[in-house]
């Protein structure tokens, strides 16, 4: 006779759906909420024209060049080596990879500070490049220097798990039907992992773009989008940044969106599916 | 045949090592075409245990099926002969041409060996279309050549219809059908199939066996089809290798019991088929016909036969597919569309008739 028994079975998970949500949402107000409110509350007209200032420009031209640079350096560069610590069997596989993940986990200011330590006019790489009157900071190199740092690991580490998902009986496959190893990379391992490294490219890329501690130390100038940002907002305070945060979020926004769409555009995403394994069928 | 068969026993008990490589090169003579496989190889599987593959056989032009418990080394001697695993000592070879030769250091790559390999799991591309998956191996030829070579295989395995599918798009068999046509088109000296069929039912692979037979009959090369079913082994090979621990236990040929059988009739391996021993209790030379009683159950079926002694006893392969079906007919019911294929080809089909 007591009420519970007349209770539908699922009402405790529906319960705890309802608190998952509220707490869920809770996290969204600090997740979305700003990026809502610049949108909403920002000026358009005003933020335009601000952008179309020859330092904004300056600053956006800078940014866009050195972090096209770093991504294709690390693309060039990274997915070698997440395919090598994917398929080669290498002493101390482990230790290698985490090895690559480290800079992930370096504060932004102290990998600035260890990239000056090493780079810099007095740093056991700079210092012979100075001497030379070859400067490896303050210029688009530093800056490429330090994107490539913050964001290569995201590269390696998509593309580590692209090839890692790619069914290595698919590569024998190729090699019994006459394909070299360059041709078995280039016609299944790369076209089979891609979808997962590009979609790394492009996280890499936005992280490259909003790069700041680390740059700030080591490249001041040029002024990247978020180097000047952070002067707009000491001389002008809010008002003067909130283009320039604008500007950047947009951008990411941008290629966020585009990563996501590209994929399912192309229909990559569900191209992993498994085939003809375990499954029974009439013919 | 008897000759060969003699030989390879005679190298699988006698100590390989001891076999020199005159003999062997004696052997490619007398099989032009055949796959000759001499492996050794001792492999730590986890710590003390070792897992050591020793084998010498010889697979000649038609299906030969290797037989054995799962962890026996078929797997790894089917990728050895791929080069997609390294021997350490032994010889592979097709004919005259040496894939592998630890005397003599020749090993050549995958690419290289002109062997088609059917993966367990397959191993279609996911990311090509049928069309494209068929025509991975046929890079070099130009575009109308590869376009010709797919158009006649994917005709030859009924999957044409399918060329613009994804794998994932088409059904088990299907998938099989694609994986061979992947694999034959490039016009391979040996085909090794690893298990693939398992997870189709019977019928589906007896339909799929029998095209692939079909296609053989034209190209004659070996064909080493590895599976741990005796059921299967039985069914549909000319000649089972047995395979225990690395070792070959049993070399019996299938070929020979058809032809030890007292009368040249309608017994065959040509797919899934059920034997029964029978004796002939009827000639009917208008239709080309003999009727015969099985010893085991009095059941009498008409068989389509050639040299036929009435009263002989004789062997009868049925077809798997057909026996649910005749189980379930009526006694005086009329014809099954059935075949049967004897070991000479035949083409008409056989049709056994409960009487």
């Amino acid at each position: 006779m007591t009420p519970y028994l007349n209770r539908p079975a699922n009402r405790h998970v529906n319960s705890l759906l309802w608190i998952f949500g509220f707490l869920g949402l809770l996290l969204l107000l600090d997740l979305v909420l700003p990026i809502a409110n610049l949108f909403f509350t920002s000026n358009w007209t005003a933020a335009s024209a601000a952008l179309r200032q020859p330092e904004a420009l300056q600053a956006l031209k800078v940014s866009l060049r050195s972090s096209g640079i770093a991504i294709l350096t690390m693309t060039l560069l990274g997915v070698p080596l997440g395919y090598l610590l994917a398929r080669a069997k290498l002493p101390f596989q482990r230790f290698w990879i985490a090895l690559v993940f480290l800079p992930m986990v370096v504060p932004d200011l102290a990998g600035g500070i260890l990239l000056l330590r090493l780079f810099g006019p007095y740093g056991p790489i700079g210092h012979p490049f100075d001497a030379r009157n070859i400067a490896l900071t303050n210029n688009l190199f530093g800056i490429v220097l330090v994107q490539m740092f913050v964001s290569a690991p995201f590269v390696v580490a998509s593309s580590l798990a692209g090839f890692s998902s790619v069914d290595s009986e698919l590569e024998s496959a190729a090699g019994t039907l006459g394909d070299s190893a360059w041709q078995v990379f280039c016609r299944v391992s790369l076209p089979l992992a891609w979808p997962g490294i590009f979609i790394g490219i492009i996280l890499a890329w936005i992280r490259a773009l909003g790069e700041f501690g680390a740059t700030l130390v080591m490249a001041y100038n040029p002024h990247t989008l978020p180097v000047f940002l952070w002067v707009k907002f000491e001389s002008e305070g809010l008002a003067g940044a909130q283009p320039i945060a604008l500007c950047l979020v947009l951008l990411a926004v941008i290629a966020a969106g585009a990563a996501m769409n590209l994929n399912r555009f192309t229909g990559a995403a569900d191209v992993l599916a498994p085939v003809g394994k375990a499954t029974k069928w009439e013919n | 045949m008897g000759e060969l068969g003699v030989f390879t026993n005679w190298f699988g008990l006698a100590s390989w090592l001891a076999a020199d490589r005159d003999t062997l090169a004696d052997a490619a003579k007398h099989a032009p075409g055949a796959l000759r496989i001499r492996a050794s190889h001792r492999y730590a599987v986890a710590g003390k245990t070792t897992f050591s593959l020793e084998s010498d056989f010889q697979v000649l032009p038609g299906v030969t099926i290797l037989r054995g418990h799962s962890g026996a080394g078929k797997t790894t001697l089917l990728r050895c002969v791929a080069g997609l695993a390294d021997l350490r000592h032994g010889y592979i070879a097709i004919g005259e041409q040496v894939l592998f030769d630890s005397h003599r250091q020749i090993n050549l790559p995958p690419r290289y060996r002109n062997i088609a390999f059917v993966f367990q799991n397959l191993a279609l591309f996911p990311h090509l279309r049928v069309r494209e998956n068929v025509a991975y191996g046929l890079r070099k030829l130009s575009a109308a050549a590869r376009a010709q070579r797919v158009g006649s295989v994917t005709e030859a395995f009924r999957i044409a219809h399918l060329a613009e599918r994804l794998p994932r798009e088409i059904s088990g068999g299907e998938q099989q059908r694609v994986a061979l046509a992947r694999a034959l088109v490039t016009e391979p000296s040996a085909l090794l199939l690893d298990e693939p069929l398992s997870s189709l039912d019977v019928r589906t692979k007896a339909l799929i066996i029998e095209d692939l037979r079909a296609w053989n009959a034209a190209h004659h090369i070996p064909i080493l089809y590895v599976t741990h079913d005796a059921e299967e082994a039985r069914a549909l090979g000319e000649r089972v290798i047995t395979l225990e621990h690395g070792r070959i236990a049993a070399d019996a040929s299938l070929r020979e019991v058809p032809h030890s059988a007292p009368a040249h009739c309608a017994s065959s391996v040509s797919s899934f088929q059920n034997y029964f021993e029978a004796i002939v209790v009827g000639v009917e030379a208008a239709t080309g016909t003999v009727r015969c009683r099985v010893h085991s159950c009095g059941l009498e079926l008409r068989v389509r036969a050639t040299n036929c002694q009435l009263g002989s006893t004789v062997r009868i392969a049925v077809h798997a597919g057909i026996i649910p079906q005749a189980a379930a007919a009526p006694a005086d019911s009329a014809e099954f569309g059935a075949f049967a294929r004897p070991l000479e080809p035949m083409d008409a089909p056989a049709t056994p008739v409960p009487d």
